[in-house]
């Protein structure tokens, strides 16, 4: 990982930047001791902390204009922060910069179910916007692992997907408009309550662009009507590989289940040590699959896919014959990371995708590169859109183990990309892996996207450092990694 | 003809040299779509027709831009898959690339999601003339900017796709539309964006020729238990059109048959929050709007107006309507130069700056977007 080197003539800017703060917000809307600048060092990808020279609060467009037009001026990048759920240190402060948080940005400003959008600011979280519209019979799709605490705004700057994805799309398909502050302080409006944008896709780019281009301040997000029904069930398989087949014939036969998702072994016997959701013992791989929407069609699809995954080879088949039953077979394949906890005391989180067909090759390498290393790799994956998520299991008190679990992780989206696929599924590039991304673009490729951020941004104040190293001012740094005692937010579900 | 990324490269460069700006065009199907580029020297991408790789399982497309989107569909059909966003074809010669340039989507837009939320990666020539990629080839990704959907609806000013990779779909087993007859515009747009709001698998509303039109798809079983509560809850005068003549009604009006301009007249398209469209409608009226048909569950409304009729104001009523609306060209003689409406001052430059990262020659389709 690259973490940027704080200017020494950035740093001694601070005091004009507090005396800015104060002629533009109260004095509860500025944090700058360093026991309070504590809390904001780092987010969810928390081996990596420093802290900004402040944190500012705003509660209105209007101040984060006012706040983007002080640092414009003197010359201090920018990093926005919503709740600090990301898991690729894309919130990760700048020593030598402002801490923007969106925390108080936090209201529903409009539900309008005749064009079905609901206009948030961007501190409102995700699962608060469902909860607005649940009892009018709607809800907002995308579904991150930590959707109790992420905020709208952090999961558009990241285009946050969760276990959904393959048939509601992500964060980008469900946002119809945003309005943002730009670099300059300038306010632009993208998008609005309508299906089209005037000019550019601008909506699109800014969308995953990861707090690069302009920090978002209102977002009008499409709302669906909740599905009729949903039905779950739970296929045993004696490998990994023959369950992505039997994904592969759902998908082949025509349908798209709202979730399919693969544990391995390792991931099974974790979660049922830590929980019990009732999971077949001793299989090499469970298979879940979920089918929603029109009651008439869950009905009858559902005879469908059972059918399928007895001819794909299953072992054991069970259906969730209530609600109940239903979300503890979810609670148990989202309880998988925090169960990763009682296997070892750390763990090390890839997020690359694959193409579907690449699954055993993929897999087989994993566990080359597994006993290589000496180190267990347990997987959980969202099957349908083939996002992984290898953990890699490591003790970081015994020396070298952290450098061979990075190492690993690293040969792991290597190999990702070697079959075709992506550095990141859902978790954004941020500081962790921008390093990697010559991996998968040509400095061409990758020129063509600094271009935009140098058009938009023409000083790079705007989160520097995250997805594009800023090359004139790095140092060589470790790696990712997750410590089960210090893990932020280890009360939050992470799938 | 150009058939290779390499060619449109060369061609690019060339252009670069000599300084002549370039007009990008394929099927020449979308020619009234859009303000005149200024440029003269064509580079033609229909030769790039080439099917890269398909996918079924994987529900990954990758072809060349120039591919016809019939012959796109065809292929798809043979394995039950299809393209969701239904792009309008407007001709037999109509590209994907085209539809991409324009971002066109059809009546399941509402749904499904618009053109630009099914596509995952693109290659291109920029204006430095470089070979360049962005997205993927999965069907989830977040690495890097999101260049494949900034490219769409970039009317070819950001530099000529080479190549492009879609999130295909599976093609619903069984279509049937209800048709209500004798409701008002606004009695039809309540009624749409009520349904839309439905947990039901509505894949199609509109309101044309005084009929609302309301598809479902899915396999068979489902569509007629779902179109069975529907006429229950519609009431009124009903029609049912089942498999092949539901299909037809759609590709009718995706394709705007009834509603060709004469002459004298000229083809609108306004784009709206749903529930805007009747209001929307009646405030056309007094500038002698002559047919219309509502699409998207009231989210898209095309009208026929006279050519008299002044663009800045329907550009003006558009804004009122929280819209934006596209002018269509009467003919090869109109230079259309209010066809889009016009952006607010700060998304000015926002569009200034993309274009000029992408092409700061401005050597690709200039004007065709926005007034250079």
């Amino acid at each position: 990982m690259l973490l940027p080197q704080p200017d020494p003539q950035r740093l001694r800017l601070r005091p004009q930047l507090l005396d800015g703060l104060r002629g533009l917000l109260r004095p509860d809307q500025i944090i700058h001791l360093p026991e309070d600048l504590a809390v904001y060092e780092c987010d969810a990808l928390s081996a990596y902390s420093q802290r900004p020279l402040a944190v500012a609060l705003p509660e209105s467009t209007a101040e984060v204009a006012a706040l983007l037009r002080l640092c414009h001026r003197l010359g201090l990048p920018v990093v926005p922060w919503g709740a600090g759920t990301g898991l690729s240190g894309g919130a990760l402060p700048l020593q030598d910069g402002l801490l923007l948080s969106l925390a108080r940005l936090n209201r529903i400003l409009d539900i309008d179910l005749e064009n079905r959008t609901a206009t948030v600011q961007p501190g409102v979280t995700n699962l608060s916007v469902t909860h607005a519209v649940r009892d009018r019979g709607f809800y907002y799709a995308p579904d991150p692992s930590s959707q109790i605490a992420c905020t709208v705004g952090g999961n558009i700057a990241e285009n946050s997907g969760g276990v959904h994805c393959l048939k509601y799309g992500t964060t980008t398909n469900n946002v119809l408009g945003v309005e943002v502050v730009l670099a300059d302080g300038e306010v632009v409006r993208l998008g609005g309550k309508g299906m089209d944008q005037a000019g550019y896709d601008l909506l699109g780019l800014f969308t995953g662009s990861e707090g690069l281009l302009g920090i978002i301040t209102e977002a009008v997000l499409r709302l669906l009507p909740r599905p009729e029904k949903a039905r779950a069930m739970m296929a045993a398989y004696d490998s990994v590989e023959e369950a992505g087949q039997a994904v592969a014939a759902i998908i082949g036969a025509g349908m798209v289940p709202a979730g399919l998702e693969i544990m391995d072994r390792l991931s099974i016997e974790a979660v049922e040590t830590f929980m019990g959701a009732g999971y077949p013992k001793d299989v090499e791989a469970l298979l879940l699959v979920e089918l929603d929407g029109a009651a008439s069609e869950v009905d009858h699809l559902i005879g469908t896919v059972e059918e399928l995954l007895r001819r794909s080879g299953a072992t054991q088949i069970r259906s969730a014959r209530s609600e109940e039953e239903r979300l503890r077979m979810w609670a148990g394949r989202k309880a998988a990371f925090p169960a990763m906890g009682r296997l070892s005391p750390d763990y090390y989180c890839m997020d690359g995708t694959i193409p579907r067909r690449a699954l055993p090759r993929v897999l087989g390498r994993i566990r080359e590169l597994s006993a290589q290393h000496g180190l267990r790799v347990a997987n959980v994956f969202h099957a349908g859109d083939g996002n992984l998520h290898p953990l890699v299991l490591y003790d970081s008190n015994q020396p070298g183990e952290l450098e061979r679990a990075e190492e690993l992780g690293l040969e792991i989206l290597r190999l990702c990309v070697e079959v075709g696929g992506v550095l990141s599924g859902e978790h954004g590039i941020g500081i962790e892996k921008s390093a990697l991304m010559g991996v998968m673009f040509t400095e061409e490729d990758l020129e063509a996207q600094r271009r935009i951020k140098t058009a938009l941004d023409p000083e790079w104040l705007l989160n520097p450092g995250k997805v594009y190293p800023v090359l004139h001012r790095c140092i060589e740094g470790g790696r990712a990694h997750v410590h089960q005692g210090d893990q932020r937010f280890a009360h939050l579900e992470r799938f | 003809m150009l058939t290779t990324a390499e060619a449109v490269q060369e061609q690019v460069r060339r252009a670069l040299e000599q300084r002549t700006p370039l007009r990008l065009f394929a099927g020449g199907t979308k020619d009234r779509l859009g303000r005149p580029a200024a440029a003269l020297t064509p580079l033609d991408l229909s030769g790039l027709e080439q099917l890269v790789s398909y996918e079924p399982r994987e529900l990954i497309l990758v072809v060349q831009p120039g591919m016809k989107l019939r012959a796109v569909e065809e292929l798809l059909a043979g394995e039950n898959q299809h393209l969701a966003f239904e792009p309008p074809h407007w001709g037999e010669a109509a590209t994907i690339g085209g539809a991409v340039a324009c971002n066109l989507s059809g009546p399941r837009r509402f749904r499904a999601g618009a053109l630009r939320d099914f596509i995952l990666g693109i290659e291109m020539i920029d204006g430095g003339g470089r070979r360049i990629r962005g997205g993927g080839k999965v069907v989830k990704n977040v690495t890097g900017y999101d260049l494949p959907r900034t490219l769409c609806g970039s009317f070819g000013t950001l530099g000529p796709l080479t190549e492009l990779c879609f999130k295909v779909w599976p093609r619903p087993a069984a279509s049937q539309t209800l048709v209500v007859h004798g409701l008002s515009t606004a009695t039809a747009v309540a009624q749409m964006t009520g349904l839309a709001g439905r947990p039901w698998e509505i894949t199609g509303l509109a309101y044309a020729g005084a009929r609302l039109l309301v598809r479902v798809e899915g396999p068979e079983p489902a569509v007629v238990a779902q179109v069975q509560q529907l006429r229950e809850l519609l009431g009124g005068e009903q029609e049912l059109l089942e498999d092949a003549t539901s299909r037809t009604c759609w590709r009718e009006l995706r394709e705007l048959e009834p509603l060709q301009p004469e002459p004298g007249e000229v083809l609108w398209r306004f784009s709206q929050p749903p529930a805007e469209a009747a209001r929307l409608q009646q405030a056309l009226e007094p500038h002698g709007l002559r047919r219309y048909a509502i699409d998207w569950g009231g989210g898209l409304l095309w009208g026929v107006l006279p050519a008299t009729a002044p663009a800045a104001d329907l550009h003006q009523l558009a804004l009122v309507h929280q819209g934006l609306a596209w002018r269509f060209a009467a003919g090869p003689e109109d230079p259309n130069e209010e066809a889009f409406t016009p952006l607010s001052p700060g998304l000015t430059r926002l569009n200034q700056q993309l274009k000029a990262a992408f092409d700061p020659q401005g050597i690709f389709n200039p004007g065709r977007l926005q007034r250079p």
